[in-house]
């Protein structure tokens, strides 16, 4: 399954027979820099570098952990035809960084890709940055996303939050805030 | 990826192929305005196909209902083919690059990539009256025929679809499939270009502006590092002779038939508040050499536009290549000389210099945006960036 492709085709994730594993609501490490609390029971899913947390299905919602974007990577893997997705760049501010997310949704089939409330953030120890987006898929089906991420060791440590606005953003919201606010770094 | 819709089009020409009776290879006559095809005919079972394409475009989101922009497209449409006015549908749809394709029940897509580069609505009647010439000529009935004789209805779809999908990012593909299912033969491009060029001549149209569009969107192909990303190429087979045989037509056409209308100002007045959308769309892209001859080509045109000068700085400082830094901040201070410059020229010249250690600069940049900006969305994050400079 190419992992890029989460947002425009969602009906093929939900067939795709990917292996979940239990979420516990304990501190969960992600990659080698942060953890996070979750505070309910999350099925996850590893896709390289990305780690997938969803609860009705990631066509319908989901939580993704980028764990160290580095200097010159797309957001997802590139494939032949995918070389222009955006790329990033060590040093990026926070508003660069939101353009790069938001132009990678685009570049992957989102349409009206909206983002606001761009704001100081603190990542852990680390300080960061946050803010919220929409976006279209290409059914026409309305999402919203919610995004917190900072630099650190050059690379860009991300999490994002997706869903569909009919209930199942709002679904789980809250506990994505908590999860948020629950962001250790390490050293 | 783009299974789901594939297989439905796939399994409603098998149906056609099956159910219906009537229809045969060969040349066909050109469709009557008004008319429709016999419920017991091949065709019949084409336009079915294509109405279930339609609806999955009119639920996509990307089309765009503005009814001022739609009704501009529509009377090049009716001025072009009054007698085929009420048949053709129009759908504006913002996809980033130029192309528009003719379905064979009336449907047509007109992508803003398209709209963006047409430097007047001559540009855009030829290019639209070439669409139409595939449904006057009913090309997508024929082709369907033709090739439903040597082979079957999955061997069509895969031709299309390998013309029609690959190579192209994420729901590009998708759209291009379903604009592009009738890759049509050179024999029907040569038709249907005759079709445009005759149109656009006979609605009064400058004829010289269908040899014009071909060389600028030919230019930006040939800065293309990519050149095969250019779908409109992709679909519609062309070559360089394709300009020299509408530069001989256009010297052909008796002066009582030729107009000198470009449409120049109406086009502009059009698109205009749709400007900065589809500019930031198409450097969305990150194709930069093609983008970079469009916004020059632009600027020469019109050089008193901040948002040509402004983007042209966004896609410097996007590229992010050796002197690009200063290209950036020479376009952004040739944007702000201007009249009303996109508050965002102020934000961007302070990330380009606080990029490049220019603190100062920055600062008074990032000053200049909130106070041009007072309630800026990211006011919170720009004032932290003040905090550190």
């Amino acid at each position: 399954m190419n992992t890029r492709a989460w947002i425009i085709i969602p009906v093929l994730l939900m067939s795709a027979c990917t292996q979940y594993t239990l979420v516990e609501p304990q501190p969960q490490k992600i990659g080698d820099f942060y953890t996070v609390a979750p505070q309910i029971h999350w099925s996850r899913e590893k896709q390289g570098a990305i780690e997938l947390w969803t609860v009705d299905g990631p066509a319908l919602q989901a939580i993704r952990f980028f764990s160290g974007i580095e200097d010159g990577e797309s957001m997802f893997p590139a494939t032949g035809a995918d070389s222009k997705l955006p790329s990033y760049r060590s040093g990026m501010t926070a508003i660069e960084v939101e353009e790069f997310v938001i132009d990678t949704l685009a570049r992957l089939g989102g349409t009206d890709v909206q983002a606001a409330n761009l704001r100081p953030f603190q990542f852990g120890r680390t300080p960061g940055f946050r803010f919220e987006f929409t976006f279209l898929t290409r059914e026409g089906l309305e999402f919203e996303g919610m995004a917190a991420g900072a630099e650190a060791r050059d690379r860009l440590y991300l999490i994002l939050y997706t869903g569909a606005r009919s209930h199942y953003f709002g679904k789980h919201k809250n506990d994505v805030e908590r999860i948020f606010e629950s962001i250790q770094t390490s050293a | 990826m783009f299974l789901r819709i594939h297989l439905a089009i796939v399994v409603c020409f098998a149906l056609a192929a099956c159910v219906t009776t009537g229809g045969s290879p060969g040349a066909a006559s050109n469709i009557a305005p008004g008319e429709r095809p016999e419920i017991t005919t091949d065709e019949a079972g084409l336009w079915m196909a294509s109405e279930d394409v339609e609806r999955q475009l009119v639920s996509s989101g990307r089309v765009i209902t503005d009814p001022a922009l739609n009704t501009y497209v529509k009377q090049i449409i009716c001025r072009l083919s009054p007698e085929y006015c009420e048949d053709i549908r129009v759908y504006i749809v913002r996809t980033p690059h130029f192309n528009a394709s003719m379905h064979p029940n009336g449907f047509m897509q007109v992508w803003t990539g398209l709209m963006l580069r047409a430097e007047n609505e001559a540009q855009l009647a030829y290019v639209l009256g070439h669409e139409l010439g595939h449904y006057l000529r009913r090309h997508g009935v024929q082709q369907w025929r033709t090739v439903r004789g040597t082979a079957s209805a999955m061997t069509f779809f895969r031709m299309a679809a390998a013309a029609a999908g690959a190579g192209y990012v994420g729901d590009i593909g998708y759209l291009v499939a379903m604009g592009a299912l009738f890759s049509y033969s050179r024999e029907f491009e040569r038709e249907a270009d005759d079709v445009g060029f005759d149109m656009m001549a006979s609605a009064g149209y400058e004829p010289r502006e269908a040899t014009r569009i071909w060389q600028l969107l030919l230019a930006e192909k040939e800065s293309s590092d990519e050149p095969d990303q250019f779908i409109f190429f992709a679909t519609h087979p062309s070559k360089e002779e394709r300009i020299d045989t509408l530069e001989t037509r256009a010297k052909t056409i008796p002066a009582a038939l030729s107009g000198s209308d470009t449409g120049t100002e109406t086009h502009r007045a059009a698109i205009q508040s749709y400007l900065s959308e589809w500019l930031r769309d198409d450097l969305r892209n990150r194709r930069f050499a093609p983008s970079e001859v469009m916004l020059n080509r632009m600027i020469a045109a019109r050089s008193h536009v901040p948002e040509f000068h402004f983007y042209l700085g966004e896609l410097y400082r996007l590229r992010g290549d050796d002197g690009d830094a200063e290209r950036a901040i020479s376009s952004y201070l040739t944007a702000l000389e201007m009249t009303d410059p996109p508050s965002d020229v102020h934000r961007s010249l302070g990330l380009v210099h606080w990029r490049n250690g220019r603190h100062a600069e920055a600062r008074t940049a990032f000053e200049n945006y909130l106070r041009a900006v007072p309630q800026a969305d990211d006011k919170a994050m720009i004032e932290s960036y003040l905090d550190q400079l």
